[in-house]
């Protein structure tokens, strides 16, 4: 029997999504391709989830941080009252 | 005497949702005065983008006015564009980006003339009724 979510489990493998599809580009203008590397609240996701390699994970980062500068994407979705 | 390497560069600007064609106009005109005070400075390709709803509240609105523009100039160009974008009451919201630089002034650029990509226009939603959702507590 397969244990669920334990550790000892082999994992699978993350793929890097910009190397799997070519097509998709890293640009802080294009918060279609960046809302997968955030979560519901608009954090960042860690590389640890998001399965980039360094580089990637560095360009997104930029990228979303820049998209926010314009509010392309939110620094967070908790709206203050 | 050497030439001055050109640096490329994106712009983008918000103007406020209550802002009249002409008063848009008026800002897109003052950019325009802040790329003829440099020599060699030209805009390659410029969009509009129109009105967007924004990710988060900026000064009280919800939507705003969004203008790309990309172009060369030379060192200093940029600061004199956020200068003006600074001084302007309509622009809520500004942002420039060095793409390259070191560039030769008479090297060819108008591989560079095409439009933001389809998946980015894809992603720009033209919103123009007004308020359906947002909750005017009046």
């Amino acid at each position: 029997m397969r244990k669920f979510g334990g550790y000892r489990g082999r994992r699978r493998k993350k793929v890097d999504r910009f190397q799997a599809d070519k097509t998709l580009v890293v640009d802080y203008k294009d918060p279609s391709v960046l809302k997968y590397f955030v979560t519901e609240r608009g954090k960042i996701v860690p590389r640890r989830v998001s399965g980039l390699t360094a580089k990637n994970q560095r360009r997104v980062t930029r990228a979303i941080k820049r998209a926010r500068m314009v509010a392309l994407m939110p620094f967070t979705t908790v709206k203050a009252h | 005497m050497i030439r001055q390497k050109l640096r490329k560069y994106e712009l983008i600007y918000l103007v406020q949702p209550e802002a009249t064609d002409e008063e848009r106009g008026k800002i897109a005109e003052r950019v325009e005065q802040a790329f003829e005070k440099f020599e060699n400075a030209r805009t390659l390709r410029k969009e509009d983008w129109g009105k967007r709803k924004l990710a988060y509240e900026i000064r009280k609105f919800n939507k705003a006015f969004y203008s790309y523009q990309l172009f060369v100039g030379p060192p200093g160009l940029t600061a004199e564009l956020e200068r003006v974008l600074r001084m302007l009451d309509g622009c809520i919201r500004y942002i420039t980006i060095k793409l390259d630089e070191g560039l030769d002034p008479d090297s060819d650029f108008s591989q560079d003339v095409e439009p933001v990509r389809a998946q980015v226009r894809a992603a720009i939603v033209v919103d123009d009724d007004d308020d359906f959702e947002e909750d005017d507590d009046a």
